[in-house]
């Protein structure tokens, strides 16, 4: 085969995470054109075409990754050289600060992109039966087709701007399959939690981002990990790590994914059981180089990973729905990919990923025919653990991981957002003039004014035109000892409630933050 | 293109609504939604010219008209534009003619309601290409007075004539340190005054002076862009003016765009200096603006909160003063004109719709509305700065440059983000998820066709420009390069 045409080849195939987009896009297209079915006849009608295009892309994908694999393969046995990764052109740049559209495939993307695809297309081929007739039937395959490109872009991303894409794109696909069926009030609250609880993890990706980009000069993962200065290496992969743990719902960041059970069987197989659970590891895979200088970092990955195991293997045993029990047991393995990670074990990790994801998925999608064949009830949790009552009730608490993430981040923000709209109306909307319900307007002024109006503007025009008619008529000294009197303890008022304000913890958040932006 | 060449285009870009609204005012009523169309569709065609024409290597301005106005006191009518300011001319184009293209009703005030529309339309347009002092002054005052009018007539609240008078009242006191500024300007001038912007670059105030200028445009922009803490107005506004104004008012960031052609360029050394007040005002915005989006229960008001900590963060970035800060705001403001303008439009039709935009009173509008949910979520997404819309790139480069400049600033930009998405999912969880029970919902339709287009259209370019964002970082490469340099 000559070079030319594997260039070629490789080239055209370098696109393959937008084309789930693309058949997304067409699913769009193709739900916007139509009025909403009438009959169920009608309905079945539509169904086959949004289950064909997702199909057709997905098994087209699959098809192209496997090519690759083959060449691949075939370089190893008859020494051509492969290219390992392939530049399409700049996705932006500003300055200094290029980000380029480059795609990977090596001896990490090429198994685990394989093996993304192949679950994808049996989950999604599932689903056309699964979910027949179901409300929303089009827009799962459509969001599926979001998730499996984002997926694709982790996995073959260059650099790791492209891979913080397709880390967005299935965290945005998990929302709206989590919230999926979006009149349950529990679906969509836990969708947001799990979307913005991501968010936050998303921030450390960012910043270690901001970090590769502007200390490094390049977010190209060769580069990110050839870079051998302790500080920015440390910063840059505490940055990565946050990230990956969350998505990976690795304690004590497994808040969401305990919630997250809300979508139908098949999204939970792709986005918890098998797929996107294992991105941060993938992630702190791909980052081998840059982790293996921070050794203090890998110790920690080791307790975080074990501890995460040990937890969800406990939190598993008492389980009662066989959704919730295989979560936790994935999220028991996860555990041991992480540990093995930290220890430096990097290749067995990846391939106990691979192995999971694959045994995972096919126990995910086989859970409701175990449902509907058995009928037995849940077994209950073992002996040893049942008789230690302080244990069991911790496993059947989920270790508390909920109501943690309540207390240490969504309650103070709740807060802080009532006290800033208390700030708004009580102070700056009567500075600013903003207009009141009739009923709260004070009584008009007794002398007649030449002016009313609202606001710091209105009053100071009014208080001018009536100085200077106070000024032209004659000069005049008002109470002044009332005045002064009546403004002392006015203050005094105000300086009593905000020592009340300051007692509050959460201004303790407030002083930190203020604290970093002015030190930083 | 040569014929578009010697054509004045800026000129027949401003002047093109100002003779659609009069000819509207003459004709009868029953054609004043045509001619909104027609002007709409003709203006978006000439900014388009302007495009086509504008060589984006050239970073000093281009297309310029130019001609003496009042000969008596020296008054120029000075067009151009600049790789900065052009693109924001399609992105008005585009706006006003979703707007037009939206707002038909047939009462028999519609004619003035156009036309007032149309001279705000010109007035923006004006802003965006005035290359003289007095020129910009004078639309920038021009687009108050349709403001007032169409809210205080047209709005949809109760309390929309205060609202309104309060706006017009703290936007025309702003223009005081304005016009100050721009005496001072004229007046150090060599040979006498002079207006013009392309001068006051050449010829750089000294120290004291610049920074007098500087905090003068500061405050008089600052309630405009809306700064905080003299943003109060904006929510006002959202909950009282109709949906059209607000989509302009908050999609269009005037205020922004104003500091970035002029108080910053003007006094450079100041600005340097000021560094500082600058960053903070942004930072206290962002924060402040995402905590009080997440205590609302008003969609409006949210917008109007989130639309606080998104400007505040734009300035954030300008404050940095490097290149990847400038180009990530302007990007960033192109985006608004689009994200926060779709959603207020789309907000607006949803209140068309229902009645009420207080979510206690909604609740399950995406079973009776799915694709206004699914676009309301798409612009929501892009306001978040998520990947694969024009929010993202826009977001990462701004976010690079306050990171290199203010380390500090940019976590906070990260926990602002965080509680800024927080604040629209959950206000949208409680408008459009759960079950469809409440009053408001019965018998509501889907986005009809032209809503459908607009938002369609919108939600095509977001997502394109997010996957190719370099078109528009290619675009304003030259005149942003320039505009760094010019601060050394």
């Amino acid at each position: 085969m000559s070079t030319e045409l594997l260039h070629a080849v490789l080239h055209t195939a370098s696109v393959l995470p937008l084309i789930p987009l693309v058949a997304a896009a067409g699913i769009a297209v193709q739900q916007l054109g139509s009025q909403p079915a009438t009959s169920l006849a009608e309905a079945d009608h539509r169904e086959p075409a949004a289950a064909r295009i997702a199909l057709g892309a997905t098994a087209l994908v699959l098809i192209l990754i496997l090519l690759i694999d083959a060449a691949a393969i075939g370089s190893l046995i008859f020494g051509y050289h492969l290219p390992s990764s392939i530049l399409l052109g700049t996705f932006f740049s500003s300055g200094d600060h290029v980000i380029p559209y480059v795609l990977t495939f090596d001896s990490l993307s090429l198994p685990v992109g394989t093996i993304v695809a192949f679950v994808a297309l049996i989950t999604l081929r599932f689903s056309r039966q699964y979910l027949h007739r179901e409300a929303g039937f089009q827009r799962f395959f459509m969001v599926v087709c979001i998730f499996l490109s984002g997926m694709l872009f982790v996995v073959f991303s260059g650099n790791a701007v492209l891979a913080f894409i397709g880390w967005e794109l299935a965290g945005v696909s998990s929302y709206l399959l989590i919230g999926f069926a979006y009149e349950r009030h529990t679906a969509t609250r836990n969708a947001q939690f799990a979307f913005v609880t991501n968010r936050i993890g998303d921030a450390g990706f960012m910043v270690a981002i901001a970090i590769s980009l502007i200390y490094i000069g390049g977010v190209g993962w060769h580069e990110i990990g050839q870079h051998h200065e302790a500080l920015i290496s440390r910063l840059a992969a505490l940055g990565f790590v946050t990230a990956a743990l969350v998505k990976s719902a690795q304690w004590p960041f497994g808040a969401w994914i305990g919630r997250a059970l809300e979508g139908p069987t098949p999204s939970s197989a792709i986005f918890y059981g098998a797929v996107m659970v294992h991105a941060g590891i993938f992630l702190l895979i791909r980052l081998e180089p840059l982790l293996l200088q921070v050794p203090d970092l890998m110790i920690l990955l080791i307790f975080i990973g074990l501890v995460t195991a040990v937890l969800s293997w406990l939190t598993a045993l008492t389980q009662t729905d066989i959704k919730s029990a295989l979560l936790f047991a994935t999220l028991s393995q996860t555990g041991l990919m992480l540990a093995a990670c930290g220890f430096g074990f990097f290749r067995l990790a990846l391939a106990h990923l691979c192995a999971h994801m694959l045994w995972r998925a096919y126990q995910f999608l086989r859970a409701p025919a175990i449902l509907a064949l058995s009928g037995r009830p849940a077994p209950p949790p073992a002996a040893w653990l049942s008789s230690r009552a302080w244990l069991h009730t911790a496993a059947l608490q989920r270790f508390w991981i909920d109501s943690l993430s309540q207390i240490a981040v969504m309650r103070p923000f709740s807060q802080l957002a009532r006290d800033a709209r208390s700030l708004e109306e009580r102070f700056i909307a009567s500075i600013s003039g903003a207009p009141q319900a009739p009923a709260l307007i004070p009584s008009p002024a007794p002398l007649d004014p030449l002016i009313q109006s609202p606001g710091t503007v209105g009053r100071l025009l009014y208080a001018l035109s009536n100085h200077l008619l106070a000024l032209e008529s004659r000069l005049a000294l008002q109470g002044g000892d009332t005045q002064a009197r009546r403004i002392f303890l006015l203050a005094g008022d105000y300086f009593r409630q905000a020592e009340n304000l300051i007692e509050h913890p959460r201004y303790l958040i407030i002083l930190v933050m203020l604290t970093f932006v002015v030190i930083l | 293109m040569d014929i578009l060449i010697t054509l004045p285009l800026l000129t027949m870009l401003v002047v093109l609504p100002i003779i659609g609204g009069l000819i509207t005012l003459l004709l009868p009523a029953r054609l004043t939604t045509l001619i909104a169309r027609v002007v709409g569709v003709l203006g978006l065609l000439i900014s388009f010219s302007v495009l086509a024409v504008f060589d984006p290597g050239l970073g000093s301005f281009q297309l310029i008209d130019e001609a003496l106005w009042m000969p008596g006191i020296q008054i120029y009518f000075r067009l151009g534009v600049d790789g900065i300011s052009v693109l924001f001319l399609p992105a008005t184009q585009i706006l006003f003619c979703a707007v037009y293209f939206l707002e038909r009703e047939d009462k028999p005030d519609a004619p003035l309601r156009s036309a007032l529309l149309m001279l705000f339309h010109a007035a923006t347009l004006g802003i965006f290409c005035a290359l003289d002092g007095v020129l910009f002054f004078m639309f920038w005052e021009l687009a108050l007075l349709p403001t007032y009018f169409l809210v205080s007539r047209w709005g949809l609240g109760a309390l929309r004539r205060e609202a309104a008078t309060q706006y017009i009242l703290t936007m025309l006191l702003a223009g005081i340190p304005i016009m100050a500024a721009f005496l001072l300007l004229a007046s150090q001038m060599p040979g006498g005054s002079s207006f013009d912007l392309r001068d006051w670059l050449a010829h750089p105030l000294s120290r004291p002076q610049q920074t007098v200028v500087f905090l003068l445009m500061l405050l008089g922009f600052g309630f405009k862009i809306p700064l905080f803490p003299l943003h109060n107005w904006l929510p006002v506004m959202a909950n009282e003016g109709t949906a059209g104004v607000l989509a302009i008012v908050a999609g269009l960031k005037i205020g922004v765009f104003a500091l970035l052609r002029l108080a910053i360029p003007l006094a450079p050394q100041a600005a340097l200096d000021l560094h500082w007040l600058l960053a903070g005002l942004g930072t206290a915005g962002l924060l402040f603006g995402a905590a009080a989006a997440l205590a609302q229960t008003n969609l409006r008001s949210m917008l109007a909160y989130s639309s606080l900590s998104h400007v505040s963060m734009v300035v954030l970035g300008i404050a940095s003063f490097n290149l990847a800060g400038i180009q990530g705001s302007v990007f960033q403001l192109l985006n608004f004109s689009l994200i926060s303008g779709g959603l207020f439009l789309m907000i607006g039709a949803l209140h068309r719709r229902t009645g009420t935009n207080e979510v206690g009173q909604l609740g399950g509008a995406a079973k009776r509305m799915p694709w206004m949910a699914s676009f309301v979520l798409l612009f929501g997404l892009a306001g978040m700065g998520i990947p694969g819309t024009s929010g993202f790139p826009a977001e990462l480069t701004i976010f690079l440059a306050v990171f290199t400049k203010h380390a500090g600033a940019a976590l906070a930009v990260l926990v602002g983000a965080a509680v800024a998405a927080a604040a629209f999912l959950s206000l949208y969880r409680q408008a459009f998820f759960g079950p469809a029970i409440a009053p408001a919902m019965n018998d509501v339709l889907d986005l009809d066709r032209p809503e459908r287009s607009v938002a369609l259209v919108f939600g095509v370019i977001i997502v394109f420009f997010g996957l190719f964002p370099q078109i528009i970082m290619d675009a304003i490469n030259a005149s942003t390069h320039l505009w760094v340099a010019r601060l050394r």
